[in-house]
């Protein structure tokens, strides 16, 4: 009977469209995850621990402020970006300055703003700046709401351990610090002749600038550029499996809501009697069970919506790439549940609301900009 | 995974007219094909030389010796869990896939009015009647042979209206009733998937039909999402959405063979037009 009733799915119109729409995310998505975990396996073999803190402002609000804008320098979508993120953030890379590159990367970059003024013709600079920058802004608001929230109850336990254990932890004393690093290499370093915790990577400064002066040279006789690589590899694959599976429990659950969601009745009520606010919130929720890839939802926006006006098009390019069904389950390789949720509604009412304000001084600045162009 | 990927994207079918295709055409647009090439080899390269390093002591990747092994960190879930959650949902759609939507995906994503405005990324060239005649091919019956997205494309643009406007046309595309009209005999939908992304973002490019009594004897016959190839006389409404909307007034119909790719591909503008 059980036999029957599998047999009977999997023959089913639903079992075969599942199946299509489900491999096309997974051949669309899972090459950049790929390529965003091998990147993240080297970032944390080879990247020493605070070197980015060395290069970002130490102020800071000016750090996120300048993380927002790192897309436009290093250009990356949503899928590859996560994984990257949870390496650096165990590299030290502030949590504020992470979360502001995180969500505005996969909008502040060249590829999206292209695709976004060639997607809008009829407004093409308009609609691209002002994606680009409405993003830049929700994302750096919600990296210096993270400076006030305890990391704690942000990052998720695993993260929250490499971060302490490469040195930059704040819940802890240096005493219990040394003591992890003695623990961990006094068999190495005492052979060497050196006291613990310095091989120049993962530590905090401090204490690896400490014992290079105690002329510490253990790196030489260990430190293979081959046994680096396989390491770095290794890590890739473990980060690919944790955020592989994250990833397709995401496309999974999104498959099944868009092959369930009728939209076309509520789209048509939407345009011809709904609210602005309504249609607002409307394509918020779609952009999020639709799950589109940021470099190429200007597109789709462009040519479906068209009844719905400007502003509830925008508030849909804003939110999606900063969160989806996809990315929901994809920030859990890095964030505890609770604050993935808590993110999600402060992202819905923060786009809801630039965006409406936006729509307010849209035709404004671009009747000042025409004329500014003008003279 | 990587195995995945390189299989499909080497994957070719031979479809009823003995036309091979890319069967990962179906799934993603071609902008997304290197990318799959180039990550299927990737996972199969690091697969195979993690493979060939499985004794090679560079455990956690860091400069430790063996006794570090327990403070690094691991999968983050117990690997036969992380394993099926992985391969069910993936195994299971390998399985269960067609390569294509069923009919009753496709009624529901062609359901939908687009409004051909909204496409006009796709700068089209100066146009004229001259200019139609140096480009197009014409049946024998002196109907110029058109795709459906140049037809619905020209409602979203005056100039190109005005010129065709009246002009007899063969055109090929998918057949339906047309939303609103179910039970109307004389009225049907003639539309074509594009696909932006992937498949799982396709949609429908829907032009009216309204049929000839001729044509509607013939399309009775025809079943629904069939592929059929009309003859018409070109002509333009505005719908109760206030949509400028091709509608072709069709003089006959007959079902067809699918062509090559039955999606219509749109990676970038400049796709939209070479086809032009």
């Amino acid at each position: 009977m059980f036999e029957l009733n599998v047999i009977a799915f999997i023959e089913s119109n639903y079992a075969k469209d599942f199946a299509f729409s489900f491999l096309s995310v997974l051949f669309e998505g899972l090459p950049f995850i790929f390529f965003g975990t091998l990147i993240s396996g080297f970032i944390d073999v080879y990247l020493p621990s605070n070197t980015l803190e060395k290069f970002l402002p130490k102020n800071k609000w000016l750090s996120i402020l300048v993380c927002g804008l790192m897309g436009l320098v290093v250009p990356v979508c949503e899928c590859t970006v996560v994984p990257v993120i949870r390496r650096l953030v165990a590299k030290g890379l502030p949590v504020g300055s992470a979360f502001a590159y995180m969500l505005a990367a996969p909008i502040v970059n060249p590829i999206s703003i292209f695709s976004t003024y060639t997607a809008f013709s009829g407004e093409p600079v308009g609609m691209a700046l002002s994606r680009a920058i409405l993003g830049y802004l929700v994302a750096v608001i919600i990296g210096m709401i993270i400076l006030f929230l305890p990391i704690e109850k942000i990052l998720k336990k695993s993260v929250l351990e490499r971060l302490h254990f490469s040195g930059k932890g704040h819940s802890h004393s240096k005493d219990e610090h040394k003591h992890k690093h003695k623990h961990k290499h006094d068999k190495k370093c005492q052979t060497d002749g050196v006291e613990a915790s310095t091989c120049g990577h993962d530590h905090a400064e401090e204490s690896c600038e400490e014992s290079c002066e105690k002329g510490c040279d253990h790196h030489e006789h260990h430190d293979h550029g081959q046994d680096k690589v396989v390491g770095a590899l290794r890590t890739s694959v473990r980060d690919f499996v944790d955020v592989g599976v994250y990833f397709t429990v995401g496309i999974t659950l999104m498959t099944i809501f868009k092959l369930g969601a009728n939209t076309n009745t509520f789209l048509n009520y939407l345009a011809d009697e709904g609210s602005l606010l309504e249609g607002t919130a409307f394509m918020i929720g779609l952009s999020f069970v639709l799950s589109l890839c940021s470099t190429s939802d200007a597109f789709i926006v462009a040519t479906s919506f068209e009844r719905l006006g400007r502003v509830p098009k925008m508030a849909f390019l804003v939110f999606g790439p900063m969160m989806d069904m996809k990315l929901l389950f994809l920030y859990q390789t890095l964030m505890r549940w609770r604050a993935v949720l808590l993110m999600t509604v402060l992202l819905f009412i923060m786009v809801t609301a630039v965006s409406i304000l936006w729509g307010e001084c849209y035709p404004a600045v671009m009747t000042w900009a025409e004329k500014l162009i003008g003279t | 995974m990587g195995g995945i990927c390189l299989y499909y994207y080497l994957k070719q079918e031979v479809d009823e007219n003995g036309v091979r295709d890319f069967v990962l055409t179906s799934y993603v647009s071609p902008g997304f094909h290197l990318a799959t090439l180039l990550g299927g080899l990737g996972m199969v390269v690091v697969g195979l030389f993690l493979f060939f390093t499985l004794s090679r002591n560079a455990g956690c990747g860091h400069d430790h010796d063996d006794d570090c092994e327990g403070e690094h960190e691991h999968q983050e879930m117990n690997p036969i869990f992380a394993l099926l959650i992985l391969c069910l949902p993936i195994g299971f759609s390998l399985f269960a896939t067609q390569h294509s939507f069923t009919e009753v995906e496709l009624a529901r994503r062609s359901e939908l009015d687009m409004n051909p405005e909204s496409f006009q990324q796709f700068d089209l060239p100066p146009f004229t009647l001259e200019s139609l005649d140096e480009y197009k091919e014409k049946n024998a019956n002196g109907a110029y042979q058109m795709q459906l997205m140049e037809l619905f494309l020209s409602a979203g643009d005056p100039t190109v209206a005005k010129v065709l406007k009246g002009v007899g046309v063969e055109v090929e595309g998918a057949l339906r009733s047309q939303p609103g009209a179910e039970g109307d005999v004389t009225i049907k939908r003639l539309y074509r998937m594009v696909m932006q992304c992937c498949a799982a973002d396709m949609q429908a490019v829907p032009v009216k039909m309204i049929l000839s009594d001729e044509a509607v004897s013939s399309a009775s016959a025809i079943k629904e999402h069939s592929w059929v190839k009309v003859e018409a006389d070109l002509s333009y409404e505005v719908n109760n959405h206030g949509i400028n909307q091709v509608v072709l007034k069709v003089s006959s119909i007959q079902q067809t063979a699918p062509p090559d790719t039955e999606i219509f591909l749109m990676g970038s503008g400049s796709v939209m037009r070479d086809r032009l």
